[in-house]
This record gives C-alpha cells, sequence and structure tokens, in this order.
C-alpha cells in the first residue's frame, strides 16, 4: 500500500476525483496543437520525419509519436494551469483526459455551485459542447 | 474502462474518493456499539456501515482482508450551496465524539476485486 497526500491505492492502481469534462485524448491534443504553436510545430516535425523513407537522411533526429504527445501534454499542463484546469490522464491505456478540478481543491469558501460553475466557464473556452460531470476513477498504474 | 455516474474503472477494480477517516476495523467495532447497542461485535465487517448509517455518512471497508475502514462524505453528497468548509465541518461534527483522535483527510483509493 501507499499514502500519497490522502491517497491511498495498492501498488498497481491510481486513483482520482475530478470534476470536469471527459475529452477524447486525440481531440484534445488536436485543440492544443490549434492553440499552441510550439504544440504544432511538435507534431510538425513528427509529420515531416514519417514522409521519409527507410534509409533516407535526415538532419535532425525527430521523436517518437509517443514521446511527442507527452511533451505535448506536459504544455497544454501548463497551458490549462494558468485556466484554472488540471488534467487527469487516467494512465495510458484509456482514451480519454479528464479536463477539470481535482475535486480535493474545492476552496474553504467556495460552495460546490461556485466549485462547479467555474470549472464549466473553463472548460467551455477550450470545448464548448463538452458537458462536466464529477469522475471518479481508478486505472492500472 | 467503465463510466458509472461519472465513475471511472476498468471492470476488475473498486474505488472510492471520501473525506473522513481510515479507522483501525476495532475502533469501527466499538464506535458502531455505542451507537447501536444490538450491534454484534462478531461482525467486524459491518461496523462501518453501522456507523454510516447512523451518522448519515458514507464508508468503505477498503481492500479485501484490509484491516480498516473508511468513513465520511464522498464528493457526490457535497450539497450545491455547502462549502468546501462546512462540508469537512460536518464530517468532523459528526464522527468527532466517537473518533476523537482521528485525522480528517482526503482518501482516494482503488484495487482489484480479485
Amino acid at each position: 500500500m501507499k499514502i500519497r497526500h490522502g491517497f491511498v491505492s495498492n501498488s498497481s492502481t491510481s486513483s482520482f476525483c475530478i470534476f470536469g469534462a471527459e475529452i477524447d485524448k486525440d481531440i484534445f491534443l488536436d485543440k492544443m496543437r490549434k492553440l499552441n504553436p510550439k504544440i504544432d510545430v511538435m507534431f510538425a516535425l513528427f509529420e515531416e520525419r514519417e514522409k521519409f523513407n527507410e534509409g533516407d537522411t535526415i538532419d535532425y533526429e525527430a521523436p517518437s509519436i509517443d514521446d511527442v504527445k507527452e511533451d505535448a501534454l506536459e504544455i497544454a499542463e501548463e497551458m490549462l494551469m494558468k485556466m484554472g484546469l488540471e488534467i487527469e490522464t487516467a494512465g495510458y491505456e484509456g482514451d480519454y483526459y479528464y479536463i477539470g478540478r481535482d475535486f480535493t481543491s474545492i476552496k474553504r469558501n467556495e460552495t460546490r455551485n461556485q466549485f462547479e460553475t467555474s470549472i464549466k466557464k473553463a472548460v467551455k473556452k477550450l470545448f464548448p459542447k463538452q458537458k462536466c460531470t464529477l469522475y471518479e476513477g481508478t486505472y492500472q498504474s | 474502462m467503465k463510466i458509472r455516474n461519472g465513475f471511472v474503472s476498468n471492470s476488475s477494480t473498486s474505488s472510492f474518493c471520501l473525506f473522513g477517516i481510515c479507522v483501525d476495523r476495532n475502533d469501527a467495532v466499538k464506535a458502531a456499539k455505542l451507537l447501536d447497542p444490538e450491534f454484534d461485535v462478531e461482525d467486524s465487517y459491518d461496523a462501518g456501515e453501522v456507523i454510516a448509517e447512523k451518522l448519515h455518512l458514507t464508508y468503505s471497508n477498503g481492500p479485501p482482508e484490509s484491516d480498516y475502514v473508511y468513513i465520511g462524505r464522498t464528493a457526490f453528497d457535497l450539497k450545491d450551496d455547502e462549502t468546501g468548509a462546512q462540508f469537512k465541518q460536518s464530517v468532523r461534527s459528526a464522527l468527532s465524539s466517537y473518533f476523537p483522535d482521528e485525522d480528517y483527510s482526503w482518501y482516494s483509493e482503488g484495487w482489484y476485486d480479485g
């Protein structure tokens, strides 16, 4: 068992509790690419590399798509943090990211209505059609 | 992965997220007996349920074969006009008489059902 900031799990699972939206990973990264030139360049470099045939000489070393996605996610996390949002990746195997705020971050003088309204507003700026709800779950880590 | 009222998990796991305490099962049995004199101390696994029912809280026995019980309120229980402070205070008020020395925290746990 491990205990981390009130977070308890056995060694092979992780849990989360977040209010926000469930976003398909590819849709999320595509949106981040449109919003952030740095992320766009990272994906563009990868796509350029994919155009080369085996044996062709390229003058730069491009990362794998998984590396690109991981780096993009780090940049996206910083972007969202400035909007008061967090990303819960829910492990590598799932198809979705969860964009919102960890429920444990509710402030002392903040009501549930205020907490949820602030998240809905922030999420709507990025994904206008996505509905927000409370997601609580666990995944293999 | 499965979704149940916003609950995300794969099919062989259980999880919860609550604010409250994590107590030794023996302590939970003592509290359950105080709250319900007819509670049979041999049914130690039911202690959390008795406490939760009497105090209008939520409980979880944790992973199989664990010796502790989580008691408190889940995020789903928070009322629309209730603040974070009021939410936490309601848990402390309900439990402090029975568990005066426990630390209160958010607990989020997941485990395989086996």
